[in-house]
């Protein structure tokens, strides 16, 4: 059955120009200060400070090209990759056992536990980095990348059990117990039929959790040591140079470290959005 | 209908108990790694913070820890400064989420109409952005625009004839220009949230509804918000939450200054912990929050709750 | 230790060349070790924190008793929460041993500063790595202007001082007139550029002169009191003197740190800038290029003037195990070299703090803020203020009041003056240092 058009088609148009335009300022209004970063990092280094500020300048590179050579950066960066994508991949999958369970079987405590773990964000990290760090000084897990695996990993799996409790909610147990009459495993059910169909809130889990383990600060750098540290400790330890604040650096450092994600936000952008509907609807947000 | 689909559908009613022990087993099989990095990680340092909090105990000092009960909370209500940092972060949250929430829904409303906007992608990664560039740099920045020598939008402001305004340092506008800065790192988050909570709407029901020209209120009113108030108000929560424990912004972009009008809990709580390390005293004050936090949840958990089992009796 | 390898491991303020010259020059510290000793030592490794964060890096690693550093470069200030706990080694012990390492200073502010605690007990805990004094950079093109030279005459009967020995025994009132002359906000140049920021010392080193100078004390070190001490009527003169200059800065002077001086002075806004001298290194630019820059002491108050202390020392993990803790002993002896001091004063951004060193022509050449450095460096021309463990709670507090004061939440100096006082003695009495009591309504007062 078609839809009635309530419209004239021309009012429709102009309705949907006027939404165009109103979404893109806005795009961009929010946009601006990073665009004023982004330009920094491109401006030859003694016009930074330049007033009136610079609009009009021939683009350099060499800024990026001196933050990727200074010190440790690039070391960093990797430090940052590893840990932060171990880390989630490793919590989704952890989170992703965890939820199925609490969908499907129901265990006792559900409900209690599922605000429990969504409670270990209240507290603010400054409270609980002493104890961790002396947590793992017993443990012997300072300066390594397992303990902060290990640690990024607790840190993103209430997210994400959240997401995918609902989304595996939103997955018919029929699947399952259709499975189970034909007599595939239970590892079978969960990784060949359901995990499939949860694809939006695995990505959305996933995105979500590494924007903020890619940009903690404070955990790495206490627990964290030359072999671990990622690039914003890099970064805030290396902010000033002599002194005074290295604005090309920070511009630089801050234009490179943002691409990843948000390249990675534009290419999943289908799914994290989709993925935020926490399994309560499958379609097209 | 076959015999054999009657023999499949008889086993999948039957639903045997005999079985739930060894779904028991697998169910708890399946939570345990996350249960294990729970305690380990997040139950063990909690009770030793809870633990510490009790005892009067600075890093750096020749003193042992010593047990003194509820000296560290009795000081930390006593202290008229740090009571003035709670209420502000109070304050601060509350105009800074209702900001973000009413931005956020309005600009989510926008895309959400416009699905086949061209573009769309780039412009929401675009829109996205705030969020996702490390605090740090943001922060810095922010602070060098704010600049009333050199910054770019004081350069405006005074090109368009108006006065050079200090923003960062003046008693009166640091507090609101910290919360502008806030709204704009994250109202995208509440947009995202508004697109999501929009998104899980069925498509069904608003067909249905605009094929009966029902108009737009009641449109909000009985099928949008039923659906989409679970999201949104996750979504709230979580910023709550968030806001609540700000402190790269103020620490970076004022220091909680001038003097201390944008000095916010997690700020403070921060310098107790690492600049004087009285580890007993800022255990305390996070116990403290903890509970806040708790309340807060546990309030929008029962209301959420409350509405569901109302709409589902009704 | 011969024919053995080593690790060694060291932590210093990020971001600060001088912290960062051990590293810069380790390669000649591996050719002294397998030279003199015939061990060999890997290349250096280091942790690195901004000023206000490093002690958070540092403090909980040596509560662990670990050795992650050998050697720490720390703010002067931390001795005393560096060695109450016995987290670093007595420098008195090393220097029994090694008598050599018991250096000449030029002052003993050079000891007191950077080596005593408990604050005039005698008992030495630190190494002097890199000393710094206060300063006043200027525009020597400006001073030197003969059009400026003409106008000034006009306008204040006076001459213009432009030497050096004009400039270095200018009284305060004097010089603000020149500051005075040279403000023209309007053109985009600010008279001066002071210290106000709440963040770590800034402004209390900033201000501290203005208080030193006019009589003014921050406590009494025999007894450990701070209330009555901190809010006295000459400190209250002072503050309303130092903050009083704010007229002749940009309007966000309350947030002024190290790097604001800079960049106001290298860019051209700023006619002068009161600063470490050791940052002197940077205090110019392509726009604000070295021969245009004139550094000089702080001015006198009637004659008197005494500065705060900045500058860093060296500190021996205690937790070494014997190897490291032969091989940090060696560094030090090397650092201490000719050679290597050489090369830290000249290429490295050092400063001199020997009596040797200060009488060295060859440092007064490397950079025209020596002299100025080592006039403040003199008996009696500048102190450092506390060593106590406290330190970090005592200044946040003093920090927060006083910058209040700058931004106008505090309504007088007295009110700031006061609010630190009564906290600090609160603080220090809860600590055991004092048996003096804070105020009754200590628990009461806000900002």
């Amino acid at each position: 059955m078609s839809r009635e058009i309530v419209m004239k088609p021309s009012n429709e148009k102009a309705t949907k120009i006027t939404l165009t335009i109103t979404c893109w300022v806005t795009a961009i209004i929010f946009f601006l200060p990073i665009a004023w970063i982004i330009a920094t990092a491109l401006k030859p280094k003694n016009t930074v400070l330049d007033i009136p500020p610079k609009f009009l300048f021939v683009p350099t590179f060499s800024n990026l090209l001196d933050a990727l050579q200074f010190s440790n950066t690039l070391a960093y960066f990797v430090h940052s990759v590893i840990y932060s994508f171990i880390a989630v991949f490793l919590a989704i999958f952890v989170s992703f056992l965890a939820s199925y369970s609490f969908s499907r079987f129901k265990p006792a405590g559900t409900d209690f536990l599922m605000f429990l773990l969504l409670s270990t964000r209240f507290v603010p990290a400054a409270a609980f980095v002493i104890p961790f760090f002396q947590l793992f000084n017993i443990l012997q897990l300072k300066d390594s990348f397992v303990g902060l695996i290990i640690f990024y990993t607790m840190f993103s799996i209430p997210f994400s059990v959240w997401i995918l409790k609902g989304f595996i909610d939103g997955v018919s147990s029929k699947f399952d117990e259709t499975g189970l009459v034909y007599g595939a495993s239970r590892a079978h059910i969960m990784f060949k039929l359901v995990l499939p169909q949860v694809r939006s809130g695995l990505v959305a889990a996933f995105v979500f959790n590494i924007i903020f383990v890619w940009n903690e600060f404070l955990f790495n750098f206490q627990l964290g040591g030359l072999k671990t540290y990622g690039i914003p400790v890099g970064l805030f330890t290396s902010i000033t140079k002599g002194g005074q604040v290295d604005w090309s650096f920070v511009a630089s450092i801050g234009t490179l470290y943002v691409l990843p994600l948000a390249l990675v936000i534009y290419f999943f952008q289908k799914y994290l959005l989709v993925g935020l509907t926490f399994g309560t609807v499958r379609g097209e947000v | 209908m076959s015999a054999r689909t009657i023999e499949f559908e008889a086993k999948i009613k039957e639903k045997p108990k005999s079985t739930s022990k060894k779904n028991r087993g697998i169910s708890w099989l399946l939570l345990t790694p996350v249960l294990i990095f729970f305690a380990l990680l997040s139950i063990l340092p909690t009770l030793w913070m809870l633990g510490l909090s009790f005892y009067d105990y600075t890093l750096t000092s020749y003193k042992p820890p010593s047990f003194n009960g509820l000296t560290n909370y009795l000081d930390f209500v006593k202290n008229e400064q740090l009571s003035a940092s709670v209420s502000r972060t109070f304050l601060f949250l509350i105009i800074a989420v209702i900001f973000q929430t009413l931005l956020g829904i309005l600009i989510g409303v926008f895309f959400w109409k416009n699905d086949k906007m061209p573009g769309r992608r780039l412009a929401l990664t675009l829109f996205f952005t705030p969020m996702v560039v490390t605090p740090i740099a943001t922060a810095l920045f922010w602070k060098l625009m704010l600049d009333p020598t050199f910054g770019v939008i004081n350069h405006f402001i005074t090109s368009l004839g108006f006065e050079r305004t200090d923003f960062l340092t003046n008693s009166s506008l640091a507090f609101p220009t910290l919360i502008v800065v806030d709204t704009w790192m994250w109202t995208p988050f509440m947009a995202l949230m508004t697109l999501a909570a929009l998104g899980s709407v069925p498509k069904a029901e608003l067909e249905a509804a605009s094929i009966d020209r029902l108009p737009i209120h009641r449109q909000i009113t009985t099928i949008i918000w039923p659906h989409a108030k679970f999201i949104l108000m996750l979504g709230i929560l979580l910023r709550s939450i968030d806001a609540f424990k700000t402190m790269d912004l103020t620490y970076i972009m004022t220091n909680g200054g001038p003097g201390d009008t944008t000095e916010l809990i997690a700020l403070s709580l921060y310098r107790f912990a690492f600049k004087s390390f009285k580890l007993g005293y800022s255990s305390a004050v996070s116990v403290f929050l903890l509970f806040i936090a708790i309340a807060l949840t546990a309030i929008y958990l029962y209301v959420l709750n409350a509405r569901k089992k109302a709409e589902e009796s009704a | 230790m011969k024919g053995k390898t080593i690790d060694f491991a060291y932590s210093r303020i990020g971001g600060w060349p001088p912290s960062a010259a051990p590293e810069t020059q380790w390669a000649d510290f591996q050719k002294y070790a397998m030279d003199n000793f015939g061990y060999t030592v890997n290349k250096i490794t280091f942790a690195e924190a901004p000023f206000g964060e490093l002690f958070q890096k540092v403090a909980p690693t040596l509560a662990s008793q670990s050795q992650e550093f050998n050697l720490l470069i720390v703010d002067s200030q931390w001795l005393g929460a560096l060695s109450e706990p016995g987290w670093i080694v007595k420098a008195d012990d090393v220097f029994a041993a090694n008598p050599e390492l018991d250096i000449e200073p030029f002052s003993s502010l050079v000891t007191n500063t950077y080596q005593v605690y408990p604050d005039g007990s005698g008992t030495r805990w630190g190494f002097p790595q890199m000393p710094d004094t206060q300063g006043i950079f200027l525009r020597k093109d400006m001073l030197e202007d003969p059009k400026e030279q003409a106008a000034f005459k006009q306008k204040t009967g006076k001459d213009l001082p432009s030497t050096y020995d004009e400039l270095s025994n200018i009284e305060f009132d004097a010089l603000v007139e020149i500051i005075d002359f040279f403000h023209r906000p309007a053109k985009g140049m600010y008279g001066t550029a002071l210290m106000y920021s709440k963040e770590y010392d800034f402004f209390s080193c900033a201000y501290y002169p203005f208080a030193y100078s006019t009589g003014g004390k921050i406590w009494d070190p025999a007894t450990n009191n701070v209330y009555g001490i901190l809010n006295s009527p000459e400190n209250e003169k002072a503050m309303e003197q130092f903050v009083g200059l704010k007229k002749y800065q940009p309007a966000n002077f309350a947030a002024f740190g190290i790097g604001d001086m800079i960049d106001l002075f290298v860019q051209g806004k700023a006619f002068s800038a009161w600063q470490w001298l050791a940052v002197g290194k940077f205090m110019s630019s392509d726009k604000v290029p070295a021969d245009k820059v004139i550094s000089i002491p702080l001015p006198k108050w009637n004659g008197q003037l005494i500065g705060a202390m900045g500058g860093q020392p060296w500190v021996i993990n205690a937790f070494n195990d014997d190897d490291h803790m032969r091989v940090a002993v060696d560094v030090l002896k090397w650092w201490y070299t000719k050679e290597t001091q050489d090369k830290f004063i000249k290429e490295n951004g050092g400063l001199p703090w020997s009596a040797e060193g200060a009488a060295n022509p060859e440092y007064l050449e490397v950079a025209h803020y020596v002299k100025p450095f080592l006039s403040m460096l003199e008996e009696g021309r500048s102190q450092d203020f506390w060593h106590l463990p406290e330190y970090a709670e005592m200044l946040a507090v003093q920090q927060a009041a006083f910058n209040g004061y700058a931004t106008g939440q505090v309504k007088t100096a007295k009110e700031a003056l006061e609010y630190a006082a009564a906290k600090q003695q609160q603080i220090l009495f809860k600590a055991g240092r004092t048996d003096t009591p804070p105020p009754d309504n200590v628990d009461s007062l806000k900002i």
